[in-house]
């Protein structure tokens, strides 16, 4: 690549990439990749159960990174989803390609490119509260419901009342209905907080679920999701 | 005297003095995409593009091949960093104006660069076709049918073409393993052609 030659002061700013700038690129990139093979050992990706259509009682979560997207829909229904999904990703997308446009200020001084200081930080803001709110929302929801440890008791009236009530509809073990998903390995999707707030809100897997709210007070509710929390 | 080649020029050929730790983020970026690469070749092997055959192949993938879950695991966390180095990359060059002209192509090949890791990471996370796998797919394609022009989006997304009904896991796997790469790789040598050309953006 042709360049011009630096001028005396020019020359002055200037220093070798070898070694300078080639040492610290080094000990970053070996730092990074020692990290990530030292992440990758200790803890290791997941593999749910493979996917069932005929089960929905799974909430299915995105990676961290798209956290603030996700939070972000949960506040557009109906006629407005669009607005969420399509048009603040166009715009955001459109702002980055015109920036180069737009900002024609000819310091590199951000505190003096008030427009792009501000745009930035509104959106590191956004980003950061939205993934925050998900995270604390999940765990609010989780929280919600107080458990008492499983009991062995607990788990044999959690049996007989699924089946006097859920085996309608839900199959385990190859007994029961068929018209709703079969829970023979429930507790290896869901948790038991989840199971709970399932059957206080049979909604909250889908808005338009059959399933209708049982009948049950607290301390059954416990045994039930004891009993299905188990099934592995 | 005989003259040095010219990946030796390069080498010791200097750079502005406030060139910093900051700097590092775009080689970072890279360097992982190189581990992505790799790690996904090794786990491409022993992976079946089919919605019967994937969730099974990886677990066989996890339990009876050498190294297999650690591969994974190396992908996982490839994933991860290069979100979070792309991500500062991003933020240096909005903070030095690295985007203003002359730099205009830089700009528009990184923001397509940002588009592509996220295109990569969608694609990814619908592939071991797990319950995470499937529920994603079926969420994307109700948010896709919100709009007119997707609309029937889901039933494209799960059904593929519906004549044989089968869930498109192979056509994610060519878009991941296959169209991503080679746009990237395009992206890439745009990105870094334009580096070499016009330097580094000063800072303050």
């Amino acid at each position: 690549m042709n360049r011009e030659a630096p001028s005396a002061t020019q020359a002055d700013n200037r220093s070798p990439f070898y070694p300078n700038h080639l040492f610290v690129e080094a000990v970053a990139a070996l730092a990074v990749f020692a990290a990530t093979v030292l992440a990758a050992y200790m803890w290791q990706a997941p593999l749910e159960e493979m996917a069932d259509p005929g089960d929905t009682t799974y909430v299915p979560r995105p990676e961290w990174y798209f956290l603030f997207y996700f939070q972000l829909l949960k506040y557009f229904e109906g006629s407005l989803v669009v607005v969420g999904t399509f048009f603040l990703p166009a715009l955001t997308l459109t702002l980055l390609m015109l920036l180069p446009f737009l900002d024609t200020s000819t310091t590199t001084d951000i505190r003096k490119r008030p427009c792009v200081a501000a745009l930035s930080l509104a959106g590191v803001v956004a980003v950061v509260a939205l993934t925050a709110l998900s995270v604390v929302e999940d765990e609010s929801h989780a929280d919600k419901i107080v458990l008492p440890p499983i009991t062995g008791e607990q788990i044999t009236a959690g049996r007989e009342i699924f089946g006097k009530f859920c085996m309608l509809c839900h199959s385990i073990d190859g007994k029961g209905g068929f018209m709703a998903p079969d829970l023979t390995q429930i507790g290896a999707r869901a948790n038991r907080a989840y199971i709970e707030r399932v059957i206080i809100n049979p909604q909250i897997v889908s808005q338009t679920t059959i399933m209708s709210v049982i009948p049950l007070n607290e301390a059954e509710r416990h045994e039930v999701s004891a009993f299905l929390s188990r099934k592995k | 005297m005989s003259e040095k080649p010219e990946w030796c020029e390069r080498l010791f050929s200097p750079i502005p003095k406030w060139v910093n730790w900051l700097y590092c983020f775009g080689g970072l970026t890279l360097l992982v995409f190189l581990l992505q690469v790799l790690s996904g070749i090794y786990l491409a092997m022993f992976f079946q593009p089919s919605p019967a055959e994937a969730w099974a192949s990886i677990e066989f993938i996890e339990k009876s091949i050498f190294l297999g879950k650690f591969a994974r695991s190396l992908h996982r966390w490839g994933a991860f960093l290069m979100v979070l180095f792309l991500i500062a990359h991003f933020f240096r060059t909005l903070r030095h104006g690295a985007y203003r002209p002359p730099r205009q192509l830089n700009w528009f090949s990184g923001i397509m660069l940002l588009l592509l890791t996220v295109a990569f990471a969608v694609t990814g996370y619908l592939l071991p076709w797990d319950f995470r796998a499937y529920w994603a797919v079926k969420t994307m394609g109700n948010l896709l049918d919100a709009l007119p022009v997707f609309s029937g989006a889901t039933d494209w997304l799960l059904h593929g073409d519906t004549l044989n009904g089968i869930v498109p896991v192979g056509r994610w796997f060519v878009i991941h393993a296959l169209v991503l790469p080679v746009l990237t790789g395009i992206f890439l040598a745009v990105h870094f052609f334009m580096v070499r050309r016009l330097g580094v953006a000063e800072p303050l």
